[in-house]
């Protein structure tokens, strides 16, 4: 099977000229008899591909004779394999007839083993959103369409995070076509910068996948991947326009033949932003407009090498207006300034495909990155500078990966990389680092029911030491209706930039945040500013020693946090028209990096470092049921319970010493286990609901989502610093997004509808703003 | 300043039971507490650096044998002045007196734990801990808000020898549900057991 997928990779429609020359022809259409455009037809025991048109129809030519077997797959249906032969003559297969697959079993995805397979064929939790549900859902960014899946939490918090498994932003990696997307504050990495439109799907393996993708991949792996170009041609256009001025357009021109394939797409995104607290000046969100270009290369340098080259380039200009207090002498007061943010990144990656032989494929990358933000407060009446704080980001990673189709039971992955990674910013001291890694994976299938797993991924840093992230994954089909998965992984997270280099003052309340490489040097330079780390003459007489002597402590360094995590999973096909899938998982993480305070300065605030604390335990269960009631009609429901502690906390609990303060009451209470929420930001209940109906007639699909959101830890009120009382957690809510598309002939497509029908807002999740409307018109040429 | 006498509960029981006995008793101690005292911490300026001191205040002395604010002069056990809490003995001030936190519960702590270590003030931390250490400190600091830790009692041996456990209840003037920054801080409101005998015990008195 793999084997089989291998040759599809690196499909071909280059004719070798042996003897006669025959043609396959045929044509495909569903259950209800209407013809299926860009399916894909793969003649397997050659590298031929071809994709159906409009009517269907496919012709793949100069096919010599021979027994051959035809894959004839497309995205929601179950994918055929027909035998035929060839004989003398040119073959026509007539009708063929798909029928839509209940859930996308048959999807191909990457990210589980960086080979293609079908999620069936994977042993970890692995979701895919398919183009179809994105364009469906007419969101526009990334977390709109994450926060629809069940499992996935957004998670708001120096930008709009996501969160898997009860893991946050931090320890999830976002890739896109398989590379890194880079800059995260506060570790957090802002889904907004990525838009939906010129997507092919977005894979999501949830729990760790450092195995193969090294540090950050402990809670999961988001891979976006987006559009190949078909054959022909295609142009297309859209634009969509939303409440807060918020316009979207999109517009994307390709081109693809035997040889090349070239694709360019380009995106614009501006929006006036909007105000939930109007206790301020500055907008809850500022006024942008983000712009993405992105462009893709592949040629056939020969039969058996491709050289692609691919490029992606993001800028997002912010306005907005801000209060600093500025003081003068005795009194203090509200000055207006300009607040002016500039977020830029852009990739490159050159890719080198090699196949050797018929089982054999070596692939070279070279991906560079770079991310820059600047941010500018200037006084309104005289744009007098007041801040100016830049941050550059720089990445590069050059790898090989070769693959080994060793027969049709097993294939065998490696590969070795270098990556250089460099910051230059106002808030860091500049500085470099690198790592080497190496990494190997056995795919095998001893039987037909039984799929193996085995991965091992060595990483040596400069900063943090070596590495080992194992992994085993084992699927076994009981029957045609059961399949079952177990998987077991190590994750790691090196520590970043931020908490080795970081040395930060917020010039308007005063904190300041230094990594633990730089903590000593700056306390000493506080000291030298006249810093006596007390916030009166009496108090604590010797507190620069007290800071020196902590930050002597955090000095000693970091190491990398780790997890070990467990996923059961089993996917259930009760009837031809049910599909009920589940997942128990439990991570494990120990080493947790945290802050904590080094010293109070004079100001009454803190200087905070980073160090290793606790363990913390995220565990919980998920389950998703689909139910295709007819041809017309999907439904889907899906629901995680999360439980997460700190061992620390659980061991205090278990000595009694842990109290709490019930709002209102100046007597403190023990804290029993039931009383503890577990860790702050996680939800123990979340769920989702959605319908899908399709009205062939009019060229209608009405897509309507629920999702539920249950309340979640916000802050501590009461200084134990632990989750306990109603009070420190934030209101659950629930959203309901509908969308309404129609096509108009074959090339238009109109859409309306609102995402967060019922008005909800939530004043601990920024992303809720109100009734979001929408309405937006696309043309679609593409080929033929 | 407002005062409060808690008369436990079974003080009264006991005080039912004792009358016709001819032996003395032990006596169940009071759980004394005070509320709004006014202790206000120097206020800066803090937008300099570094900041500027623009009102000056003093230190607010207590003393727990005798339920009441002393001057600087008297017999006094802890002095307050905003978020520092010093007592008198070690480098601030003549008396013997000593102190250390504990993790408990104030109701249920009725002696002294063995595992208590008792300090005076000294250049490196006060007795009545306030450093950067999360573990030890009286209250927590988060969003501009003062917050005494939950379940920490503040064990205090004076000068004569004799042991107090103390809870340091809140931070701002009538214990607002919700305090803000802007809140009137520095009026402690707290409540301490004082065992006049000499003894460990915090239940009863006259063993």
């Amino acid at each position: 099977m793999k084997k089989l997928l291998a040759l599809v990779f690196l499909a071909t429609l280059t004719a070798i000229p042996v003897m006669a020359q025959y043609s396959i022809q045929g044509k495909v259409v569903d259950k209800g008899g209407n013809p299926i455009a860009f399916t894909t037809i793969q003649l397997l025991q050659t590298n031929k591909a071809v994709s159906s048109n409009e009517a269907g129809q496919f012709t793949i030519n100069n096919v010599s004779q021979g027994v051959y077997n035809l894959k004839v797959s497309f995205v929601g249906f179950k994918s055929i394999t027909p035998q035929l032969t060839v004989v003398n003559e040119n073959v026509d297969l007539g009708t063929i007839v798909l029928s839509e697959a209940i859930t996308n079993l048959d999807q191909v995805v990457v990210t589980a083993s960086r080979l293609e397979q079908t999620i069936a064929d994977v042993s970890i939790p692995i979701q895919v959103i398919d183009q179809k549900q994105i364009e469906r859902s007419s969101n526009i960014r990334l977390n709109e369409i994450l926060m629809e899946q069940t499992g996935l939490m957004i998670n708001s918090d120096h930008g709009t995070g996501i969160q898997i498994q009860g893991l946050n932003s931090e320890y999830i990696l976002i890739l896109v076509d398989g590379e890194p997307l880079i800059g995260r504050t506060a570790g957090t990495l802002d889904l907004t910068r990525v838009t939906v439109n010129n997507i092919d799907r977005i894979e999501v393996a949830k729990g760790p996948s450092s195995s193969l993708y090294g540090s950050e991949a402990m809670g999961g792996v988001i891979n976006i991947i987006t559009k190949n170009p078909q054959n022909g041609l295609g142009i297309s256009l859209s634009g969509r326009q939303r409440r807060f001025n918020t316009t979207d357009l999109n517009a994307t021109l390709e081109y693809a033949s035997d040889k090349v394939q070239v694709s360019t797409f380009f995106n614009r995104l501006s929006s006036d932003g909007y105000d939930l607290n109007d206790n301020t000046l500055s907008q809850t969100v500022a006024s942008y407009t983000a712009s993405t270009a992105q462009t893709k290369l592949k040629y056939k340098l020969t039969d058996n090498l491709d050289l692609s080259i691919s490029g992606r380039y993001y800028n997002e200009p912010q306005e907005d207006q801000t209060t600093v207090t500025i003081s003068n002498g005795s009194t203090s007061s509200d000055v207006v300034h300009d607040y002016n943010a500039q977020q830029t990144d852009w990739n490159i990656l050159p890719k080198l495909e090699w196949r050797i032989g018929e089982n054999a494929l070596v692939t070279l990358r070279q991906y560079i990155s770079n991310y820059r933000t600047e941010t500018r407060i200037t006084r309104a009446s005289d744009n007098n500078l007041y801040s100016l704080d830049e941050f550059e980001q720089k990445f590069s990673r050059t790898e090989g990966q070769g693959d080994l189709f060793i027969n049709e039971n097993s294939t065998l992955t490696f590969g070795a990389g270098y990556i250089w990674e460099g910051v230059n910013s106002t808030r860091y001291v500049d500085s470099s680092f690198t790592s080497a890694y190496a990494f190997a994976q056995y795919l095998w299938e001893p039987t037909a029911k039984l799929d193996i797993t085995t991965g091992l991924r060595y990483d040596d840093h400069v900063a943090y030491g070596n590495n080992l992230s194992p992994k085993l994954a084992v699927g076994y089909r009981l029957n045609g209706k059961l399949k079952i998965r177990v998987s077991i992984g190590g994750g790691f997270k090196a520590p970043d930039f931020r908490q080795l280099l970081l040395d930060f003052s917020n010039p308007t309340v005063g904190y300041s945040v230094m990594g633990t490489s730089v903590v000593q040097d700056g306390i000493e330079r506080l000291i030298s500013a006249g810093e006596t780390f007390r916030t009166d003459p009496q108090e604590n007489p010797n507190a620069i020693n007290n800071a020196r002597a902590n930050a002597a402590v955090a000095a000693e360094g970091l190491s990398a946090e780790r997890s070990l995590s467990i996923n059961l999973g089993a996917d259930y096909q009760l009837t031809e028209k049910i599909l009920i899938q589940g997942n128990l998982f439990r991570n494990y993480i120990s080493n947790l990096i945290d802050t904590w305070a080094v010293a109070q300065k004079d100001n009454g605030q803190f200087v905070f470092s980073y160090r290793n604390v606790e363990d913390i335990v995220t565990q919980g269960a998920e389950v998703e049921a689909t139910v295709q009631l007819n041809s017309n009609l999907n439904i889907s429901a899906g629901y995680q319970y999360l439980d997460t502690y700190d061992q620390n906390v659980i061991d205090q609990i278990k000595e009694g010493t842990l109290a709490y303060r019930p709002l209102g009451e100046i007597v403190s209470r023990r804290v029993t286990r039931a009383d503890y929420g577990g860790l702050f930001g996680r939800s123990r209940h979340s769920g989702n609901f959605k319908v899908t109906y399709t009205y062939s007639a009019l060229d209608l699909t009405i897509y309507f989502r629920s999702i539920y959101r249950g309340r979640w830890g916000f802050a501590d009120r009461d200084g134990n610093q632990v989750l306990v009382g109603d009070y420190e957690y934030a209101e659950g809510y629930f959203q309901h997004n509908l969308s309404i598309q129609k096509a108009f002939g074959k090339y238009w497509t109109a859409d309306i509808g609102a995402n967060n029908l019922f008005n909800t807002t939530n004043e601990f999740e920024p992303t809720l703003a109100g009734t979001m409307w929408f309405a937006g018109l696309k043309f679609n040429l593409n080929k033929d | 300043m407002r005062k409060t006498y808690l008369l436990t509960l079974a003080v009264m029981m006991l005080a039912v039971v004792a009358c016709g006995e001819d032996d003395p008793q032990p006596v169940a101690l009071e759980v004394k507490s005070e509320s709004n005292f006014e202790a206000p911490g120097d206020v800066y300026d803090y937008t300099t650096q570094p900041p500027t001191l623009v009102q000056e205040n003093d230190y607010q002395y207590y003393d727990f044998s005798t339920n009441s604010e002393v001057s600087a002069t008297g017999d006094w056990d802890i002095a307050i002045k905003g978020t520092t809490i010093i007592t008198n003995g070690g480098i601030n001030g003549d008396g013997g007196v000593q102190a250390t936190t504990v993790a408990a519960i104030f109701d249920e702590l009725d002696e002294v734990p063995a595992s208590a270590t008792f300090a005076a003030d000294t250049e490196a931390a006060l007795a009545i801990n306030k450093n950067t250490d999360f573990a030890n400190r009286w209250y927590s600091y988060a969003n501009g808000i003062i917050s005494p830790v939950p379940g920490r009692v503040v064990l205090i041996k004076d000068t004569e020898g004799n042991y107090v456990k103390l809870e340091i209840q809140c931070y701002y003037r009538d214990c607002p549900t919700e305090p803000t920054a802007g809140s009137d801080n520095g009026v402690y409101t707290f409540r301490y057991v004082y065992q006049p005998d000499g003894s460990m015990q915090f239940d009863f008195t006259g063993n």
